[in-house]
């Protein structure tokens, strides 16, 4: 509960702190700007894709999942259709149906 | 008739954000949250990416490591606000609605405080509608599935393309990966710190020096 509620707060002030305090300051933070929200990115789906206890066969699974999420999206561009195919795929083969 | 115009200029969002956001209301009930707490995270985070990834890392990581991840992750939002600051005045709900649809319908338009306001409440609505119904459903429908929190990772997948096509830049998907693998083969305990604050680093000196 806590967790969520840090996670919350955290939220709260990526929108709120440029009202509150960064009108002057700004500046010195748009270096982060472009680049460093996808490096993000990147981490956390690698940190998802590889837990400490990794699953090789669940892996093999995500990365199936990923290929039609990428290549579904490159072809149509449909935010929605890739991500739900690509989940839709990868839940079909973890649950053997 | 500005409500009106707000509502057809929301639709295409609706269907996503509905979605998206039933699929959060099944998934956090799944995985052991309160329906109540799935719903006030839906009114009171609002943010798509956050509430998946919290339901990821909240038994994992210290609060302090959420604590970081969550700003970080969100901080695009930083300049969102940045953007609409003279615009929005310090108008309370609207500042906390701007998420990246609404800040994408509204950065086209010219200054229309109504039409802005309606904009920003129908988005949170669906948000919220699309959660509630996710919720309901998954405690009359009894069904077992593995995998769902997949959803997450294509999720940012897909936002990962787009950001590519847009700006044909290799260099953070790279340096995201090495980051990440270094402290990984390293079997660092806090893998998702440790590499954010080493790629933090890099784009720092990068900036600086070159």
């Amino acid at each position: 509960m806590l967790e969520i509620i840090i996670g919350a707060i955290a939220n709260l002030l990526t929108r709120f702190l440029p009202f509150m305090f960064f009108k002057r300051h700004y500046k010195k933070f748009l270096f982060l700007k472009d680049e460093f929200p996808v490096v993000l990115l990147t981490i956390l789906t690698l940190y998802m894709l590889f837990p400490a206890n990794l699953n090789l066969n669940e892996l093999k699974y995500k990365l199936i999942g990923i290929s039609i999420t990428i290549v579904l999206h490159l072809l149509f561009r449909k935010f929605l259709l890739s991500v739900f195919i690509g989940s839709f795929i990868y839940i079909l083969l973890l649950n053997k149906l | 008739m500005k409500f009106f115009k707000a509502l057809k200029d929301t639709l295409p969002i609706f269907v996503s954000y509905f979605a998206l956001s039933f699929s959060f209301g099944i998934l956090a009930v799944k995985m052991g949250i309160n329906p109540y707490i799935a719903i006030l995270m839906s009114i009171f985070i609002y943010s798509g990416s956050l509430q998946f990834l919290l339901l990821a890392i909240y038994k994992k990581l210290s609060l302090l490591d959420i604590f970081i991840t969550s700003f970080l992750l969100n901080f695009r939002q930083f300049f969102y606000s940045l953007t609409f600051l003279d615009r929005y005045k310090n108008h309370f709900y609207k500042i906390f609605a701007l998420t990246d649809e609404t800040f994408a319908i509204l950065t086209h338009q010219k200054d229309d405080p109504k039409y802005e306001l309606y904009v920003s409440i129908l988005n949170h609505f669906y948000w919220i509608v699309g959660t509630v119904c996710g919720v309901v459903f998954v405690q009359h429908v009894n069904f077992e599935l593995k995998g769902l929190d997949f959803i997450l990772i294509s999720l940012f997948v897909v936002i990962l393309i787009e950001n590519f096509l847009k700006t044909k830049n290799f260099f953070p998907i790279i340096l995201g990966t090495i980051s990440f693998f270094i402290f990984y083969f390293l079997e660092v305990k806090n893998i998702l710190i440790f590499s954010i604050l080493f790629s933090f680093l890099i784009i720092y000196l990068r900036h600086k020096y070159a």
